[in-house]
């Protein structure tokens, strides 16, 4: 029963305007307090920036970085607004993994969202264990400017991955990943526009590791793969699908037009084909 | 409660409304459910302008054809009657002819006008909806101004998505002809794999230089009100092309500025 109840308040909140996810989550959560923390973990809400006064980068908030109202920064370690000395910090392996992992997607950001001067994007990623699984979260915020007045948006990934040991340097990389994004417009041309909403998939893989830096280059595939897919679906969902559902309730020329394109079309079908068969 | 379950309501897309009942059912308790569905309903129907199916064409649920809110009757401009519907099966429960009163309230006093408006929708508009779902209303408000309401939108469960166009125009008849005030509202929402939504709102007034005593000032009205919406729709495309070949790619590049997908392998050598 309430894996059901769960399974509705998801289709609630997944069926409301992506753009108000975080006061639906909020309000979903008051109907149904039970539920607060399944539909927190399992609802992706747009990232959340911060500035590291140490070093004056940015980083993402996450509940996986999260320690009460605070958060830890990737860049220092450290949290902000300060905690007690025994909230996590990863160490070690754990650290060092954490630390290729954010210079590796630094570079990702780069290449995928930056002019290869310039980065616009911010990517953060966190590690910490579990029994013998490790956890990688990763997340990307992407701002669009300069696509023109009055144009803008974000793009936000976000994946998690799930290292599993199988024994004899064996691994398996489970990656849970969600896009959202978000485009608006007010134009002359067209009013006031707004195109939002999130996708997500999973994918895994089996591979050898023999340390830390081949994690992250097992890793990375995955993560690319899955945003790549995401990013091809989203374009045929977005701009595709959205033209082709619209002109079945409303056409954009008159009916006759088509018509008489489909005629002239056969028609020149047909010269060919009787040509052909006349050589 | 029934504050939060009627906000949910009222921001279900177009056609969505009993899926959204159905899952706050596992929610709430029946009585909230109810208490909030009443007070949703007709906000849901009227702000999407959803059709209802009636003697081989469809009524458009409208604010400016409401006849009673409490038992859900609107008044359909084509065939003179009072409908009453069910909103949950979005169909006709009952049907009157209207009053001499009503009559006068939604089509003014020059019934011959409303006629040619209507038929002129029909003639030339009406083959631009093709949805199963759309439909027309022609009335006058409150300032006795004639309003064209023109609606479609398809719900399809089993390909996860739903859609609409709204267009009302508003007739305003001034010295030199008409200035006609076109509102546009059109969404889609997929739902396969994710969630996502897209909603354009487009405002605009034009001039028809046709005087009310021109002749057939109705269908040449009308046939101008089609320019105007066709070329709306036009631009309603080359906007979704300029987004998706100008502004999605700042989103996220399809592949890496160096044309090639990252060699893993070699990610240490990448230079920082």
């Amino acid at each position: 029963m309430s894996e059901k109840r769960l399974q509705k308040a998801l289709h609630l909140v997944n069926t409301m305007p992506p753009v108000d996810i975080v006061s639906n989550l909020t309000n979903i959560s008051q109907l149904a307090p039970d539920l607060a923390v399944q539909l927190s973990e399992q609802v992706q809400t747009p990232h959340q920036i911060d500035v590291d006064p140490t070093c004056g980068q940015s980083y993402i908030k996450t509940q996986y970085n999260r320690d009460g109202q605070s958060y830890r920064s990737p860049h220092s370690n450290q949290y902000y607004p300060a905690v007690d000395e025994g909230a996590y910090r990863p160490s070690g392996d754990l650290l060092e993994l954490e630390n290729k992992l954010n210079a590796a997607f630094k570079f990702y950001t780069r290449v995928y969202f930056g002019t290869g001067k310039s980065n616009p994007a911010i990517s953060s990623c966190y590690v910490w264990k579990q029994g013998q699984t490790i956890f990688c979260a990763i997340a990307i915020h992407n701002e669009i400017v300069g696509a023109g007045e009055n144009v803008g948006g974000f793009w936000d990934s976000f994946h998690l991955v799930n290292i599993e040991p199988q024994g004899s340097n064996l691994y398996t990389y489970e990656v849970e990943s969600s896009v959202t994004v978000h485009i608006f417009a007010e134009t002359n041309q067209i009013g006031k526009a707004d195109i939002c909403g999130s996708l997500s998939k999973s994918n895994r893989t089996r591979k050898q590791s023999t340390d830390i830096l081949s994690h992250v280059e097992n890793i990375g595939p995955l993560i690319e793969s899955n945003e790549t897919q995401l990013r091809d679906y989203i374009e045929s969902i977005y701009f595709g699908k959205t033209r082709d559902v619209i002109e079945k309730i409303h056409l954009s020329q008159p009916p006759i037009q088509k018509d008489a394109f489909l005629s002239e079309l056969y028609g020149s079908m047909l010269k060919n084909r009787q040509s052909a068969m006349s050589k | 409660m029934t504050e939060i379950a009627t906000h949910f309501l009222l921001s279900t897309p177009a056609g969505e409304f009993k899926q959204i009942m159905k899952d706050l059912k596992h929610i709430i308790d029946d009585d909230v459910l109810n208490d909030a569905a009443a007070s949703a309903v007709l906000t849901h129907l009227t702000s999407h302008m959803l059709t209802v199916p009636y003697d081989n064409t469809s009524i458009v649920l409208s604010l400016q054809n409401v006849v009673d809110i409490a038992d859900l009757q609107f008044f359909n401009s084509k065939t003179k009657e009072v409908v009453s519907i069910n909103p949950m099966k979005m169909t006709v429960v009952g049907q009157r002819p209207a009053s001499d009163e009503e009559i006068e309230k939604f089509l003014g006093d020059d019934e011959i006008e409303i006629e040619n408006l209507i038929e002129a929708i029909r003639s030339h508009i009406e083959s631009f909806y093709v949805s199963t779902t759309s439909g027309f209303e022609v009335v006058i408000d409150e300032e006795c101004v004639y309003n064209v309401i023109l609606s479609g939108y398809q719900y399809d469960k089993q390909n996860f998505h739903s859609a609409k166009w709204n267009a009302v125009y508003r007739l305003e008849s001034n010295d030199v002809g008409y200035e006609i005030t076109a509102k546009y509202s059109i969404s889609s929402h997929f739902f396969e794999s994710g969630n996502v939504q897209m909603n354009v709102n487009k405002e605009k007034t034009f001039i028809v230089d046709l005087k009310r005593t021109s002749e057939d000032w109705e269908e040449r009205c009308i046939k101008r009100i089609l320019d105007v919406e066709l070329a709306f729709h036009n631009d309603f495309i080359e906007f979704y092309n300029h987004i998706e070949t100008d502004v999605f790619n700042q989103a996220r590049r399809r592949m890496p500025i160096f044309g090639s997908t990252i060699n893993w392998d070699n990610i240490q050598a990448y230079r920082q």
